[in-house]
């Protein structure tokens, strides 16, 4: 079984090495730590009847159902299903032995979907939705060890992160690239960034679930801000109170809350975060303007001023 | 009455706020901010209430003379119609 350390969280992988997604080869660990928690795949255990089986007989054990994954409660943890990847029968995850197993079919299957009222999802391969379910576990268990993945486009500035977030479509790479094209900066992950609360401070990871970015970086930087955009007429920046911080990141908060147990982490985290960590609101257009606003903002604070 | 499961009252950073639980998350996709009034009352709303319980508590809270009780009567009335209007109690 390989090793991977992303974020903080060092766990185990027991997979294929062609359903492997190449990005996972970045986050690669060849140290002696013990690990957080274990993934292994099965083809045996379960077919696809036993599979839909079990959503009949647990409905009221349905947790929630997107259009992207249904997930149910289960004495031991929780079961995902994928709905539009017939090969991928469910993914157990055991949140008492720290272990998950991706059930895979062997069976020649109907590409129907399992969960009805789901949409398609044509454009991912196979090795992607592996990689997304082993996205789907990261974040189960990274809660527990005081990490918040928020959706967002994080730049390196100054030694520090600052963390871009916005529901998508508003313009988080657009304003990063800004950031990039005039001021030089580096960026540390360009979809999802993994917040740490640790013992000698925050600090933020560049995490290889990128979206479409591409962009990402194994790496921890301090936490220096967060940037919570909207798209306006005309630049404004606004400092949030803790609460108002703390409400924005839980809005853009990817840590689960299928159960009130899982909502009250993901509250109590970004409560911290937001605590002890400058939040920003910027209301702006797409141009120079806007990034040099923030930058001047972080800067007089930076500066004491 | 109470509080519906998919939903959960919490205080953050000295506010009180009730936040969506499991599918009402991908159905909601919101947060109430509640004002002190709101709070108390939903507070009263975490275990199993009546009107009139929840009434006799607002009046000892806010030390309702008899001429303050139609006001926080009908403060309560609208809560829980806006409350009832989107699932918030049960």
């Amino acid at each position: 079984m390989k090793k991977y350390k992303i974020a903080d969280l060092v766990f185990g992988l027991d997979l294929k090495d062609e359903l492997l997604h190449p990005s996972m080869a970045d986050f690669l660990y060849d140290k002696n730590a013990p690990v957080t928690f274990t993934v292994t795949t099965d083809t045996d255990a379960m077919t696809h009847a036993d599979a839909i089986e079990f959503i009949k007989e647990h409905e009221k054990n349905r947790l929630i159902l997107s259009n992207y994954m249904m997930v149910m409660k289960a004495e031991w943890g929780y079961r995902f299903y994928y709905q539009e990847e017939p090969r991928i029968l469910c993914c157990d995850v055991d949140t008492t032995a720290n272990h998950a197993v991706i059930h895979l079919s062997t069976e020649p299957v109907t590409p129907v979907s399992r969960c009805h009222g789901c949409a398609a999802s044509p454009s991912l391969s196979f090795t992607d939705y592996i990689f997304y379910i082993l996205r789907d576990i990261f974040f189960t268990f990274a809660p527990w060890h005081n990490m918040i993945p928020v959706h967002s486009s994080t730049i390196i500035y100054n030694s520090r992160a600052y963390v871009f977030s916005a529901r998508s479509g508003t313009g988080k790479t657009t304003h990063t690239n800004l950031w990039i094209e005039h001021f030089n900066v580096d960026i540390l992950d360009g979809d999802v960034t993994m917040l740490s609360l640790e013992d000698d401070g925050i600090f933020a990871y560049g995490m290889p679930w990128c979206g479409t970015s591409m962009k990402y970086q194994n790496k921890k930087v301090p936490l220096g801000g967060i940037v919570f955009l909207s798209q306006a007429k005309e630049n404004t920046v606004t400092e949030l109170s803790a609460f108002d911080g703390a409400l924005s990141l839980m809005a853009r908060s990817f840590a689960p809350t299928w159960t009130k147990e899982l909502s009250s982490r993901n509250c109590f985290l970004s409560e911290q975060v937001a605590a002890n960590t400058l939040c920003l609101h910027l209301a702006c257009l797409p141009n120079r303007e806007a990034a040099l606003l923030v930058k001047e903002y972080i800067d007089r604070r930076l500066s004491g001023v | 009455m109470k509080i519906a499961e998919n939903y959960m009252l919490r205080e953050i950073a000295g506010n009180y706020v009730v936040i969506p639980v499991g599918q009402n998350v991908v159905d909601y996709k919101g947060m109430l901010h509640l004002n002190s009034t709101g709070a108390f009352i939903c507070k009263c709303l975490e275990n199993d209430t009546t009107r009139e319980d929840i009434l006799s508590k607002m009046y000892v809270e806010y030390e309702a003379e008899e001429a303050d009780k139609p006001i926080i009567d009908a403060d309560l009335d609208d809560f829980l119609e806006n409350a009832k209007s989107i699932g918030l109690i049960v």
